[in-house]
């Protein structure tokens, strides 16, 4: 089975489940789609990831002006 | 029975609240902030919504919107977790225990000086002069009540406010008797609020906030599971989660979120003007039963009445009116400094406070009730 990455979707990782939903609220407001997972990747292991699917560039920038803390991203595999 | 006991808790509740919390039980069953499944995702979520209405109403950001057990949880947590060693915690004179006792118990130790500025019967003018006086960077902490539960006044804390933060002072002030009826707004009226949920947010018993805004952290008072950063024994210093060890209180918080719908619905002014028009109504009602009354200005004042019978002591006073019907609360109220100022020790007085569910007959029969106990005793 090939993966692929894919570069319209990153997964980034927020610590706090309250920060995860802080920052999907401010991307839908934004028009940007979002969805929270559980993560084991992020700071000390247990965390949330968000994983945004379309203008991830923009949707980075919208999470860095809230001064909402990420622990690193990632793109998305797709299958 | 009519219940006029409101600033102990609201009740009744509104019916939004009360099938919120079936509804949190049956729907949200997931622990929040623990796993990655849909229902534990969905409760989060339901969770940061109220957390949301919350940091809307109190002029905050959702994270620094820490639920707790009570008012009380939320001021033990700043005062134990601000406090320094050698340094002043100033307060007013009119404190609720959950104020005094947490301060004291560290002054046992020896390890902090406590000054109480004289509030009591005082213009703002005299009180924030007071607080300016004693506010200095030998002070780690200035906490204080919004308003006396007993006496029902309120204090100038915009204008403390502006005093600590002029010298960096962090200012915490207890909302339990405003929230919901006052404006309070951290970055306005404080750094730091601590709010029932249970009494003018009409959520259910056992929900508390801590509002904080950012720029203070205390250290909190539990630890343990977060739910984040779990390989570490260090917990994430940013919150909620310093603070939320353990799981929260889900059918509470979603009560609480439904309370605060309810008031927003109603609006503040609205509540507020309603309760202080059916204190004046009790007031004016009494003037001429045979009664003591101690709260007689409602210019500056939080919805309370406060009052005891001339020939029968206090507890025999709530007694009999209950008999008859009606919820009120004798004693001491937890603020025993309050009640040294008026001069009601050791048996305390009688207090009386409405809330939005409460009408004008209900208050003239209580009044009615009021004198025929007092001519039975004359």
């Amino acid at each position: 089975m090939n993966k692929n990455l894919n570069s319209d979707c990153i997964l980034i990782e927020i610590s706090s489940i309250t920060l995860a939903e802080k920052a999907k609220r401010i991307l839908k407001s934004n028009g940007i789609r979002s969805e929270i997972r559980r993560s084991g990747k992020g700071l000390d292991g247990c965390g949330y990831q968000l994983k945004i699917v379309g203008d991830t560039k923009r949707a980075q920038a919208l999470i860095s002006s809230a001064r909402i803390p990420t622990h690193g991203s990632s793109s998305c595999w797709e299958q | 029975m009519i219940y006029f006991d409101n600033a102990a808790t609201t009740y009744p509740k509104p019916e939004t609240v009360s099938k919120s919390i079936i509804t949190a039980n049956v729907r949200y069953g997931g622990n929040p902030g623990r796993s990655g499944h849909k229902l534990s995702l969905k409760t989060a979520e339901r969770v940061y919504s109220v957390r949301e209405a919350a940091a809307l109403f109190f002029g905050a950001e959702p994270e620094n919107i820490v639920f707790t057990s009570n008012c009380t949880g939320a001021l033990n947590t700043v005062i134990y977790g601000l406090f320094e060693r050698g340094k002043t915690i100033i307060t007013s004179n009119l404190e609720h225990n959950s104020v005094s006792r947490p301060i004291y118990n560290i002054l046992k130790s020896g390890d902090v000086r406590w000054i109480q500025v004289d509030v009591h019967k005082k213009n703002d003018f005299e009180i924030v002069e007071s607080f300016d006086k004693n506010i200095s960077s030998d002070c780690c902490l200035v906490v204080c009540a919004h308003a006396s539960n007993v006496t029902g006044q309120l204090l100038p804390v915009e204008r403390i406010y502006q005093i600590c933060r002029s010298k960096g002072i962090p200012f915490a002030i207890d909302v339990a008797q405003t929230a919901g009826v006052f404006p309070a707004k951290v970055g306005v009226h404080a750094d730091i609020l601590c709010a029932p949920g249970h009494k003018g947010l009409y959520g259910p018993m056992g929900t508390g906030l801590l509002v904080l805004n950012g720029d203070f952290l205390p250290k909190p008072l539990t630890q343990g599971g977060t739910g984040s950063s779990s390989i570490s024994l260090e917990p994430l210093k940013i919150p909620p989660d310093y603070y939320e060890a353990g799981t929260v209180n889900v059918p509470g918080i979603i009560g609480l979120g439904a309370g605060l719908d309810f008031v927003k619905c109603h609006g503040i002014s609205n509540i507020r003007n309603h309760e202080l028009g059916l204190c004046k109504l009790a007031l004016n009602g009494l003037r001429r039963a045979n009664v003591v009354i101690y709260t007689d200005d409602y210019s500056k004042c939080a919805p309370i009445f406060l009052f005891n019978f001339k020939n029968i002591p206090c507890m025999d006073g709530t007694k009999m009116l209950s008999d008859m019907g009606f919820a009120v609360r004798g004693g001491i109220h937890c603020a025993p400094s309050a009640h040294k100022m008026l001069g009601t020790l050791p048996e305390g007085a009688i207090r009386f406070s409405p809330s939005i569910f409460n009408n004008k007959s209900q208050v003239l029969s209580f009044c009615r009730a009021i004198k025929k106990i007092s001519n039975k005793v004359k």
